[in-house]
């Protein structure tokens, strides 16, 4: 039964600051995904938890006590690391045994509770292997059991999938966020990658340049982005950002006019944000034009890149399967107008 | 450098780094320190005072023709032992390459030389070339040359570059054996398919693709040549005959601990130094040079 | 091989077979010489096959003490020196190295050129300096003023943060969440993952400590500290009279064969440590 509180942590490296007050509460056996893209302190963020790293300011509390001092193995943490770090030179055993063995616990538990473990992975028959005979599979397995076998109140892990091929690391997805559902270990997990953000998080914290850009469960975040860099980092192929100009009747995009939503109250330049799967394909209603420039088939849906007189960038429209658009051809933009977002142009806060 | 993470305790890395700072101190920065102090000295006679004499051992040094004909000397014999060992053994490595089986029992044979003591080496070349007994002179003077080392300075020195170099075939062999192995198959097949034959393959290919490593052994050769070869010098001519076998790091020896000349001895020290410093930061250029590859 | 020329592959081995006996002929006629008697060695010319009083010899040179100290002392005395030099020059340096690599603490790279120095300053170059030092600390004639004064090594040290460096910086981390202190690290992940390396560079600083000549040659006047590598010289400059080749010849057959062995025997650890560290 375990909670962390974080309360304005900090962290810099001498004079630069790479974490800028964080707070963040997670619940007992919540599964707590830290996503951003690479140098956003995800990283960071855990090894301050883990012990890792020393905090520059502010408290991390396990079970409400403050660990800031506390060497790691005094925090009850497991850890995961990307590239594994199993002793190479232990066998599975060996690795799973090493940190009860530095706990003094009697062999006999030892030899148990590494059973169990290896049982529950289904890592048995590999005890006696050492980390070079196993597959990265293997491997990530063994991690997880070394992780485990310590019994932890939370378990950290540091991109743990991204060695591993893409078919494999679905399947390992859904077996760890199984295997913590049923274990009920309250877990800070960091991914660069927002497929397995959302797919496995309870809530997520997005990070960005050292703060958090937003925390939520996954549809929240996807459904109500804070701002424009969460809508954008969310979601794939990512929301496609234009800059229009809202006035009474209309919103003006690039000379092309789109009828305004009554409910859209703000006024002037903004930024306008559409995902690619909220456009509706239908040549019903007054639309802007554009030119397909490129086509992306990747099986149940296709994506078109499509080119619109003065917007520099190209709109990214989602269409079923089948779709038979060929390049160059002039498909009509219909956003679906309950499903527009609205950024403020230089703060990138939400308006709408 | 460093690892990105580490450990912060206060005490302990200097507890273990004490051992080999202390013997450092007392063994080498120490003495070394001493023979700086030592050659701005002049001791009198029986070692009772000693003068201030700023550059004057070094000095005497430079105006002392035996100093400076042992310095040419020195490097003569390295070069010699240098280009004689490093030579034979990219000899024998391009046809150690060359072929595939028995390599590994060549190597092994090979490989003896390194594990012979210089003053054993020293014996027994000396013993093959001994002017009265040695198997050698016998075979010499059958083909009419006169052999006798002890009285022939020329022969004198040829014996002992002779015997230096045999030791230090071995390093040499493995270095080029190692180099050539890491010159990727692809390339050397892409030379034939060009139809450059194995002469000219090594020449055009091989050779300049281990020029860093033959840089390298260059240097360490030099270095061996300098200090390791006094037990060799020792054993086979003891410097002679007259001077002509008496390189610098022997006259350190013979002229502190036999001439009890200190501040003399002390003085070449100073340079031998230098000359090892010089010699480690043009190897550690090529280090860093060979990194960027 | 890339073409396979049958011709010229005959003659590589040709040259190879001539040349390598040529590099262990004068060993074997030290074999040869061994094992002939006192008065064979006397006549010209010398024998080039062996002859059959090589136990003979055996049973002389280990029942006499006429050839300077007894072989068997002088053999122990070597084994004390190569030993302590390599074992210690490879303990001083490991925990120096993991000292440099894995701690951050005041002087670091200071202790690091000092050390660095270390690798300019060959024994031979301040022989008579560091002879004074040895002799005031009252450390002639013993096996510390033999080895201890050699065993401070920046090459060694160099080499260790090398392999360090190569570990991954997670498994020490992961060694403190699993509640390793940095000793049981070090004794439980670094020294078994560097183990080969240990191996090698025993091997080079045996070879290194065992043919050490100058030094135990000014450290030593007493006879029964005397290193067989050292014997061999007393024995050549046996007075008026010719040396006692058959005896010297032994005697150097002695004086090679450990680090023969260890370098023939343990020939694929030591040419991969020699040519990975670059001396």
């Amino acid at each position: 039964m375990s909670t962390i509180n974080m309360q304005q942590l900090k962290k810099s490296y001498e004079d630069t600051q790479v974490i800028h007050g964080i707070d963040i509460d997670i619940v007992d056996g919540e599964f707590i995904v830290l996503v951003g893209p690479s140098g956003c302190g995800k990283s960071t963020l855990l090894r301050m938890v883990a012990g890792l790293e020393s905090i520059s300011d502010g408290e991390v509390k396990i079970d409400d006590k403050v660990v800031n001092k506390l060497e790691p193995k005094d925090r009850g943490i497991a850890m995961v690391f990307q590239n594994y770090a199993l002793y190479p030179h232990m066998t599975v055993y060996q690795n799973m045994a090493y940190g009860l063995k530095l706990m003094k616990l009697p062999k006999e538990e030892i030899v148990q509770r590494v059973q169990e473990v290896a049982e529950l992975l289904q890592i048995e028959q590999f005890l006696e292997r050492r980390p070079s005979n196993l597959s990265g599979g293997q491997r990530q397995r063994v991690a997880m059991g070394r992780a485990i076998v310590r019994k932890p109140k939370v378990f950290l892990f540091d991109e743990p999938l991204s060695n591993l091929d893409a078919k494999l690391r679905v399947q390992m997805r859904m077996q760890i966020k199984t295997l913590q559902r049923n274990l009920g270990v309250t877990t800070l997990y960091v991914t660069h990658d927002q497929v397995e953000a959302m797919t496995m998080a309870d809530r997520l914290v997005v990070l960005k340049d050292g703060i958090a850009a937003q925390i939520g469960t996954p549809m929240e975040i996807y459904d109500d982005p804070h701002n424009q860099f969460v809508a954008g980092f969310i979601g794939s192929p990512a929301m496609n950002f234009i800059d229009c100009t809202i006035s009474d009747e209309v919103i003006d995009i690039g000379g092309q006019k789109m009828p305004r939503p009554t409910d859209v109250t703000q006024r002037g330049s903004v930024v306008l944000g559409i995902r690619p799967e909220h456009f509706i394909n239908t040549a019903d209603q007054p639309a802007i034009q554009g030119q397909v420039d490129m086509i992306e088939k990747v099986g149940a849906s296709v994506f078109l890149y499509v080119k619109c007189d003065h917007i520099e960038e190209l709109i990214v429209i989602q269409r079923e399967g089948h779709s038979q658009v060929q390049i160059g051809e002039l498909v009509p933009i219909n956003p679906n107008l309950n499903k527009l977002y609205f950024f403020d142009k230089n703060t990138q806060q939400r308006l709408y | 450098m460093q690892k990105r993470v580490h450990y912060n305790t206060s005490y302990l890395p200097y507890l273990l780094v004490a051992p080999q700072i202390i013997i450092t101190l007392v063994f080498f920065i120490w003495p070394a320190m001493q023979a700086l102090y030592q050659s701005f000295l002049l001791e009198d006679a029986f070692g009772l005072s000693s003068e201030f004499v700023w550059f004057d051992n070094f000095v005497e040094l430079y105006d002392n023709p035996n100093y400076l004909s042992s310095f040419i000397r020195t490097a003569f014999f390295s070069f010699a032992v240098a280009g004689l060992s490093m030579g034979v053994a990219l000899f024998f490595a391009a046809l150690a390459d060359r072929v595939v089986k028995g390599a590994q029992g060549y190597r092994t044979l090979l490989i003896i030389p390194y594990a012979v003591a210089p003053v054993l080496a020293g014996t027994l070349w000396l013993f093959l070339f001994n002017p009265t007994l040695g198997i050698m002179t016998y075979f010499l003077d059958m083909i009419g040359i006169n052999w006798n080392h002890k009285l022939d300075s020329s022969q004198a020195m040829g014996l002992v570059i002779l015997a230096a170099a045999w030791k230090q075939i071995s390093y040499n062999f493995l270095f080029f054996v190692a180099a050539m192995h890491s010159i990727p198959k692809s390339l050397i097949e892409a030379a034939a398919i060009d139809g450059a034959g194995p002469a000219h393959r090594f020449r055009t290919i091989i050779f300049p693709l281990i020029s860093p490593t033959t840089f390298f052994l260059l240097v360490v050769n030099i270095i061996y040549a300098f200090f390791d070869t006094f037990g060799i010098i020792h054993a086979v001519t003891a410097g002679g005959p007259g001077n002509s076998t008496e390189i610098l790091v022997y006259k350190v020896f013979n002229d502190g601990f036999v001439g009890l000349d200190l501040g003399g001895s002390a003085a070449q020290s100073v340079i031998l130094m230098f000359i090892v410093i010089a010699l480690t930061v043009i190897q550690f250029k090529y280090i860093e040079r060979k990194v960027e590859y | 091989m890339v073409e396979n020329r049958p011709m010229t592959t005959f003659i590589s081995h040709s040259v190879l077979i001539i040349g390598v006996a040529l590099i262990v002929f004068p060993i074997w006629i030290m074999l040869v010489a061994s094992s002939h008697d006192a008065l064979r060695l006397t006549q010209v010319p010398l024998p080039l096959l062996p002859g059959d009083q090589f136990w003979e010899n055996i049973k002389l040179l280990f029942s006499s003490k006429t050839f300077g100290a007894p072989i068997h002392l002088s053999l122990l005395n070597s084994l004390a020196m190569a030993m302590m030099i390599s074992l210690g020059k490879i303990s001083i340096s490991v925990i120096s190295a993991f000292a440099i690599v894995y701690f951050k603490f005041r002087f670091r790279m200071f202790f690091f050129w000092m050390i660095f120095v270390t690798l300019m300053l060959p024994v031979e170059v301040r022989i008579l300096p560091t002879y004074e030092v040895v002799a005031s600390l009252g450390m002639l004639d013993s096996y510390l003023g033999l080895s201890v004064p050699l065993i401070a090594s920046a090459t060694a040290t160099f080499m260790f943060r090398q392999t360090f460096l190569t570990i991954s910086d997670e498994l020490m981390e992961a060694s403190r969440i699993d509640g390793a202190s940095p000793m049981r690290f070090f004794f439980d992940v670094v020294i078994p993952m560097s183990r080969t390396n240990i191996a090698a560079l025993f091997v080079i600083l045996f070879i290194y400590g065992w043919n050490q000549y100058l030094w135990p040659l000014l450290i030593t006047t007493d006879p029964d500290m005397y290193t067989v590598v050292m014997s061999i010289k007393q024995m050549l400059e046996s007075g008026e009279s010719e040396p006692m080749w058959h005896m010297i010849m032994l005697t150097a057959l002695f004086a090679m064969l450990p680090p023969v062995l260890v370098v023939v025997f343990m020939q694929k650890i030591f040419v991969k440590g020699l040519t990975d560290s670059e001396k």
